[in-house]
């Protein structure tokens, strides 16, 4: 059974690029395209992992990922979140670690093949 | 001086008369003697001369021997000449024609006869006839009356002539004697009035001639000394002023040093920032009025010790914001930038912040940083005086610094997203999957090429706005339609505004406006409201344009505004929509593309166009942005 990820992104290109590339390494996906979505998505889909980007509407993605590591369900807050955003300062990266995070990409210095890459390095792990 | 002279004048007049007086008294007398001496004589040969006379004027009568005639004759003689007593003439064969005056005579009648014989001289013969003898007797008192007359006429004469010599006299007195005494009194009068160099001027040879010269003498060394003492005085006085300058001077140098000093205390007192000054002992010595907003400092801490026991070497690192903590009226963070070294400064900086205390104070501000120099005080020789503090207000510019930071890090983000897009895009058509290449490619690379435009764009804004900062934002002006500029903006939105089936209605105006601007510029003023409106709007709205004339304050002026039935703007953004790195929250949200310069460089144009926007509106209610611009009147 392949892992089902979710992505997180409001820009369509991007979101279609990312797709792209995911499902060629034999993911299944599904998508998001604001914060109350992706809560929902994550609460009742319960994805393997989530690509979250931090600028989207409604609920931003801190907003999520902090809702996420407060629920009761240990299976659902304990998912897997890769954040994939353009805010790169340092003390972002820092925040959303210590927010619970797993990881911290920066889309302006990673490609598409590369966030594939890394989902499948996380699941070797 | 009348007085003086008066007396003396009558002294000298009374003297001259009284011896006058004598002086011909005695002559009088003795003349008189004389008078009388030659009385005798004088009757003698008066007596002889009338005799005498007598018989001449008889001699005719006599002669025609009118005899009565004659007796008048002498009987008118007798009576017209009181010295005569008797007269008779004595005639051969005729009787005795006499006069008496009847009075006795009291003297001898010898001496007091005399006689003459009366002749008549006969031309034709020439011959002397004797006719007979007149004779007379004179009466001694009655010519004694007559010379009494005549003494009494000489008297009289002898009397006048005093008065005339006196007189004269009196007048030569006056020449030589008051008038040049009176000349020298007026003279000393006017020598002892200051005038030393008046000159008593007396001809006189004489010892009035001498005192005048010698008075003359005494004012010339009168005014010798005089210059001497109006020398020396005026060297005193020259000295005096130079005195009373050097005092004057003094006063001057002492109040400009009172106002020097005011002034600096002025200058302290006004200075904006917080200085704090202790002695040498680490005593307070001043404190401005800026201090006293974040220091609790009162005019009766002055003297007081405020750091902490130490070296006297050390005061100047103990007078840090750790020995001022106990005086601070908020909670407040400092920390030691650079240790003071052998003449260089120490320097703290210090956050206050304002919002985290119980004492409510008038700033808006949050917070408030402050870089602070402790440096010495020191006199002309270099000798300590004292410590101050002074406190730099950095808030604003670290206000400015975070904003600068601000920007570039949004300008930085937004120009990540686009460059992410290039990125992925490029990344596909080279690494995809070789049967969605084709499809997709140009999709791709079209994607690529709009995302391009974007960040082109962006840093097109960036330009602008530092073009503006710099005021190098220069307009070219010409004389353009407004109609032309509306249909132009909509023209160049119609593709954004046609993906969201957004649908702009605008109207062609009755009157054409024409105003003087910057095409380019005002082209993307109308373009930026345009989009903001289509950014900010729902699916399927609708946005207005209208055009109208407006006239304010004798001025006649274009107003286009531009409605939207978007998201709206809310209320408490309102006030920084215009400024320059701002972007509400609700269009942060909808992450649309936005730098927040967009309308920054929108009023920056209309107002140097010398035109006004504003705007209404209300979360969620939509916007109308209204421009106003000055048209050219035909």
């Amino acid at each position: 059974m392949s892992k089902k990820i979710l992505i997180v992104e409001d820009d369509q290109f991007l979101r279609d690029i990312c797709r792209e590339k995911i499902k060629s390494f034999g993911y299944e996906t599904d998508e998001a395209l604001d914060g109350e979505t992706a809560l929902k998505k994550i609460i009742e889909g319960k994805p393997d992992l989530v690509l979250l980007d931090i600028v989207i509407p409604q609920l931003d993605g801190f907003e999520v990922l902090k809702k996420i590591r407060a629920l009761e369900d240990e299976k659902v807050r304990r998912t897997p979140v890769f954040i994939l955003s353009n805010l790169g300062q340092d003390n972002d990266k820092k925040r959303a670690l210590d927010m619970g995070a797993d990881d911290y990409l920066v889309k302006a210095h990673i490609n598409p093949g590369e966030i594939a890459k890394k989902v499948m390095e996380y699941f070797k792990n | 001086m009348k007085e003086i002279f008066y007396q003396l004048r009558f002294k000298i007049l009374f003297l001259i008369v009284l011896e006058m007086v004598l002086f011909f008294g005695l002559i009088f007398y003795f003349l008189v003697q004389k008078i009388d001496k030659i009385n005798d004589e004088q009757m003698k040969s008066y007596g002889d001369s009338l005799v005498r006379n007598l018989a001449e004027v008889f001699s005719e009568n006599l002669f025609l021997k009118d005899y009565s005639v004659l007796q008048t004759e002498v009987n008118f003689f007798g009576e017209n000449n009181p010295a005569i007593d008797k007269i008779s003439i004595h005639s051969e064969g005729l009787a005795d024609i006499e006069y008496f005056s009847g009075r006795l005579s009291e003297k001898s009648a010898d001496g007091l006869l005399f006689s003459y014989p009366i002749i008549h001289y006969e031309k034709s013969a020439q011959k002397i006839i004797n006719l007979g003898t007149v004779e007379i007797r004179l009466s001694p008192n009655e010519y004694q009356t007559i010379l009494n007359k005549e003494k009494v006429r000489f008297f009289y004469l002898a009397l006048f002539l005093i008065f005339i010599f006196s007189f004269v006299l009196y007048f030569l007195i006056r020449r030589s004697l008051f008038s040049p005494v009176l000349t020298m009194a007026k003279g000393m009068r006017i020598i002892a009035s200051g005038d030393l160099n008046h000159r008593l001027e007396i001809k006189n040879k004489d010892e009035l001639g001498f005192l005048a010269r010698e008075i003359n003498k005494m004012t010339d060394a009168l005014r010798e000394s005089q210059q001497i003492i109006e020398n020396k005085n005026r060297s005193i006085r020259k000295a005096e002023e130079s005195l009373l300058k050097n005092v004057s001077d003094l006063e001057i140098a002492k109040t400009k040093l009172e106002e020097e000093r005011n002034k600096t205390f002025s200058i302290l007192a006004n200075l904006i920032d917080p200085v704090i000054v202790i002695n040498e002992n680490g005593e307070l010595m001043l404190f401005n009025p800026a201090t006293v907003k974040f220091f609790n400092f009162s005019t009766k801490d002055i003297g007081r010790k405020i750091i902490k026991e130490g070296n006297q070497k050390n005061i100047m690192s103990s007078f840090s914001l750790d020995a001022l903590k106990k005086f601070f009226k908020y909670p407040f963070n400092f920390e030691l930038k650079k240790e003071g070294e052998k003449n260089l400064n120490v320097v703290e900086e210090l956050t206050i912040d304002f919002s985290k205390s119980e004492n409510k104070n008038n700033n808006t501000e949050e917070q408030a940083i402050f870089k602070i120099i402790t440096s010495p005080v020191t006199d002309v020789n270099g000798k300590i005086l004292g410590y101050m503090k002074i406190f730099y207000d950095l808030t604003r510019e670290k206000s400015v610094d975070r904003m600068k930071s601000e920007f570039i890090s949004i300008a930085a983000h937004q120009l990540r997203g686009p460059l992410t897009g290039i990125k992925w895009s490029l990344f596909s058509v080279i690494n995809g999957e070789i049967e969605k290449i084709g499809e997709n490619l140009r999709g791709y690379l079209s994607r690529a090429y709009d995302v391009n435009e974007k960040i082109i764009r962006l840093v097109d804004e960036l330009l602008d706005v530092s073009r503006i900062e710099e005021g190098r934002f220069i307009q070219s002006l010409a004389e353009v339609s407004v109609w032309d500029i509306i249909k132009e903006a909509v023209f160049s939105v119609s593709a954004l505004a046609e993906k969201k089936k957004i649908e702009i209605k605008f109207k062609k105006p009755k009157n054409e406006f024409k105003i003087k601007a910057d095409l380019e510029k005002i082209n993307l003023v109308f373009q930026n409201l345009l989009e903001n409106a289509i950014k900010y709007s729902f699916e399927r709205s609708q946005i207005f344009i209208e055009i109208m004339e407006r006239r304010e304050s004798a001025e006649d002026f274009v107003q286009i505004s531009v409605a939207d039935s978007g998201i709206g703007i809310k209320k408490e953004e309102q006030p920084k929509i215009f400024s320059k790195f701002f972007r509400a929250k609700n269009a942060r949200r909808l992450h649309t593309e936005g730098s927040g310069l967009g309308l920054f460089i929108v009023k920056n144009i209309v107002e140097s166009h010398r035109g006004k926007i504003w705007f209404e509106s209300d979360e969620n209610k939509g916007a109308t942005f209204f421009i106003q611009l000055p048209i050219i009147k035909k």
